[in-house]
């Protein structure tokens, strides 16, 4: 919290996250043990690969099945509601806290992830829940709220059929999206065994049934809810929660409280703009026309409704935890942008490289893939997590994808620029020598030449014999194990050695056969 | 503990804003850019049949008069005992009452608040709908004195009779016509039944919601 009293009373603890945790991992963190790893396990490479690959395809193709050429205007005109929404955002705050509270609603302000936790605490506390439902909500994984929950007595169960997996198995989600991308069927069959001592199918069917079933036993008792939103309407103070499974349906309108937890860039001025954001938020995410269940929360039920949680039953807290921090930064390319954000997952699907490093888990935080390796530094600073801005081939794929147009790449080099003036990573020294070396070398052709010949001389020596070619231009061999830290590189590869002959000699050789050529 | 007028004092500070209430440009209002029916579509039922259908809906066609035997058939053919009914007095709500008594299936009452009960219960549900989108074949249910939310949500088939002339194009023509005044607490736009594809990616209908969702278009 941010003040160290709360005025209704001392708050049952809100402990501090578990620091192992996948997603809380401890700080810095360094992204190699978990890419090694991970670019070992050929079963996780291939599950992660189909996943993306294939939503990645559908995503592209529906783009260009409803707007044709007209998606780049679509994208402008959703980028603009973002980037106007976020400009003015102190404005539409107001406006959505107006409404949102003459709907009914009860506005919390959570300054960072304690004020949020704590403030849920408070809620069920004095609402004596014991059993919460939980819709998938990134938000809420940033704030480690579950964990926070169960340890003040509150039974907290994940409610979305991934992340429900995942909890039983004490896993993390590793997609913001399809949290359970990097498991398969017989993960889940075990699971449910273990757990639920459900009899052991592979059928995802029946694992979808028996999950069902479960959940709905739980659903019957729960007292309290909570999801996260994927939009609020100023105008409104309307929420908008999108899944396609339902769950959130149940934990919205079936308790009698629901915590809705909300990053404040999930404003949007009007209802008008849902028109837009929507068509191009569960398209990116899934190639669908629109979430199956999208949900637009006004308050708690009315007088005559049947049922829906009480008068004074919804609160919506509104969580800040480092987002001003970016909101400061605005202008072009200013990290204000990255806020646009609609957490589609569009850019993970597209990246090869979140691909290669198996999915979420490697990025070691709640927000995964290209626009978690902006984001996550941003919000939790760059020196916490100095590989992120480094884990991208910079080949641009996260930047056409996104449909509110962030240019992560430009991010992602802006980010690395910033670490070069903050002297970071701790690599880097090394790194300038090796820069500063080549530079000296550059400037001097007579080391240049002796340098190159004598690497060229020695990589060979210790270079398999090669079958050799006819022109020494091609005559190549491979190094399959290099020393020190070079062995990083032949880990996964083969290292080519130069060719049999320099460059130099070639042309001298090509450049006197040509003129005697030409003077006989 | 934060307040609003804290929590506020931080946003504006970060957008370099000296106090509140200094004027700003309006939204974004060109929001036509992302229609992709136009508004003056004239096969609105097509349309919405179409993409209801590819989004796993079953659609029927039925006339008034054929309307209570269209519903009964479905309440049939899903083995339903025991029906739920979220509709408004009228035409539609005598004809599914008649509906579930031809089918021999009891109707269940209401829910009460807080929770679903007795809706855990039912077989089906018959509800009627606050709107349907061509575009996507969503349908647009509003909570109300006579449509709870437990009906669309937790019986395994949903069968929703829509009138043509509430099929909207596009959502463009949807959205903005919400006021702040006349929303209900809850507004669902149902594109299809409930899904899940975080298995292996293999889709599988009825994670949560209803296996089956029937639009039923009638005049």
């Amino acid at each position: 919290m941010s003040s160290p009293a709360h005025p209704t009373g001392p708050v049952a603890s809100a402990p501090a996250p578990g620091g192992d945790h996948l997603l809380e991992p401890p700080l810095p963190y360094r992204m190699a043990p978990r890419l090694a790893r991970a670019t070992k396990d050929i079963q996780l490479q291939q599950f992660v690969a189909t996943a993306t690959r294939l939503k990645d395809t559908k995503r592209i193709a529906s783009f260009e099945a409803t707007f044709g050429d007209r998606l780049g205007a679509v994208r402008d005109l959703a980028a603009s509601i973002k980037q106007h929404t976020l400009d003015h955002l102190d404005h539409y705050l107001e406006q959505f806290i107006d409404n949102a509270q003459r709907a009914g609603a009860i506005v919390h302000y959570a300054a960072d992830a304690a004020e949020a936790r704590n403030i849920c605490l408070r809620i069920a506390r004095d609402t004596n829940s014991t059993l919460c439902v939980k819709s998938k909500s990134m938000v809420t994984e940033e704030i480690r709220l579950l964990p926070a929950l169960e340890a003040a007595g509150v039974k907290t169960v994940e409610t979305d059929l991934g992340e429900f997996i995942l909890q039983l198995d004490g896993d993390a989600p590793s997609h913001i999206v399809t949290p359970m991308i990097h498991k398969d069927r017989t993960a889940v069959a075990r699971a449910f065994v273990r757990e639920l001592g459900a009899p052991y199918t592979e059928d995802p069917a029946q694992l979808t049934g028996i999950a069902r079933e479960h959940l709905r036993g739980l659903y019957r008792r729960a007292d309290l809810g909570i999801t996260g939103a994927n939009f609020l309407v100023a105008s409104t103070g309307s929420v908008v929660v999108c899944t396609n499974e339902g769950n959130a349906g149940f934990c919205i309108s079936g308790t009698r409280t629901h915590i809705v937890v909300a990053g404040i860039e999930k404003l949007i001025p009007g209802p008008e703009h849902l028109a837009v954001l929507l068509k191009l938020l569960a398209r990116s995410s899934t190639a669908q026309p629109l979430t199956v269940y999208t949900t637009l929360i006004t308050g708690p039920r009315k007088q005559h409704d049947p049922d829906g949680p009480d008068q004074g039953g919804v609160h919506i807290i509104l969580l800040d935890n480092g987002r001003t921090d970016l909101l400061r930064r605005g202008g072009p390319g200013g990290a204000r942008e990255i806020l646009r954000c609609i957490r589609c997952g569009a850019c993970l699907n597209a990246c090869p490289v979140f691909r290669k490093a198996g999915g979420g888990h490697a990025y070691g935080a709640v927000y995964s893939g290209p626009i978690g390796a902006i984001l996550t530094p941003s919000l939790k600073g760059l020196h916490n997590y100095p590989d992120l801005p480094h884990a991208s081939s910079l080949c641009g794929a996260c930047g056409d994808a996104c449909p509110v147009c962030i240019d992560i790449p430009a991010h992602l080099i802006r980010l690395r620029a910033e670490m070069t003036g903050l002297g970071l990573p701790r690599g880097m020294r090394a790194r300038k020598a090796v820069i500063a070396l080549w530079t000296f070398l550059l400037k001097h052709p007579r080391l240049y030449r002796l340098a190159a010949a004598t690497q060229r001389t020695i990589l060979r020596a210790l270079a398999d014999d090669g079958p050799g070619a006819p022109d020494p231009m091609a005559d190549r061999r491979w190094l399959s194990a290099l020393p020190g830290p070079a062995a990083a590189w032949t880990q996964h590869r083969d290292f080519p050695t130069p060719p049999a002959a320099d460059f130099r000699s070639w042309w001298t050789a090509h450049e006197r056969a040509r003129h005697g050529g030409r003077d006989s | 503990m934060t307040t609003r007028a804290d929590f506020l004092a931080r946003i504006r500070d970060a957008l370099g804003r000296r106090a509140e209430g200094t004027p700003i440009p309006p939204p974004p209002t060109d929001i036509d850019t992302a229609r992709t029916v136009p508004r003056s579509a004239t096969d609105l039922p097509a349309r919405f049949a179409t993409a209801a259908a590819a989004v796993g809906m079953t659609v029927h066609r039925s006339g008034a008069a054929d309307l209570e035997s269209c519903l009964a058939a479905i309440l049939r053919a899903a083995g339903a005992r025991r029906v739920a009914l979220a509709l408004t007095p009228g035409m539609h709500r005598l004809a599914a009452e008649s509906a579930a008594r031809a089918a021999g299936a009891d109707i269940l009452p209401p829910p009460s608040s807080p929770g679903f009960e007795p809706h855990y219960d039912a077989d089906a549900s018959i509800t009627d709908v606050a709107g349907a989108i061509a575009e996507t074949g969503s349908l647009v249910i509003a909570s109300g004195p006579h449509a709870p939310r437990a009906a669309f949500l937790v019986p395994p088939v949903h069968i929703a009779i829509v009138r043509e002339d509430q099929i909207l194009p596009d959502l463009a023509d949807f959205f903005p016509t919400l006021a702040p005044d006349t929303l209900p607490a809850s507004l669902v736009l149902i594109t299809g039944p409930s899904k899940t594809a975080d298995i292996e990616g293999i889709l599988i209908t009825g994670a949560h919601g209803p296996r089956e969702v029937h639009a039923v278009l009638t005049a």
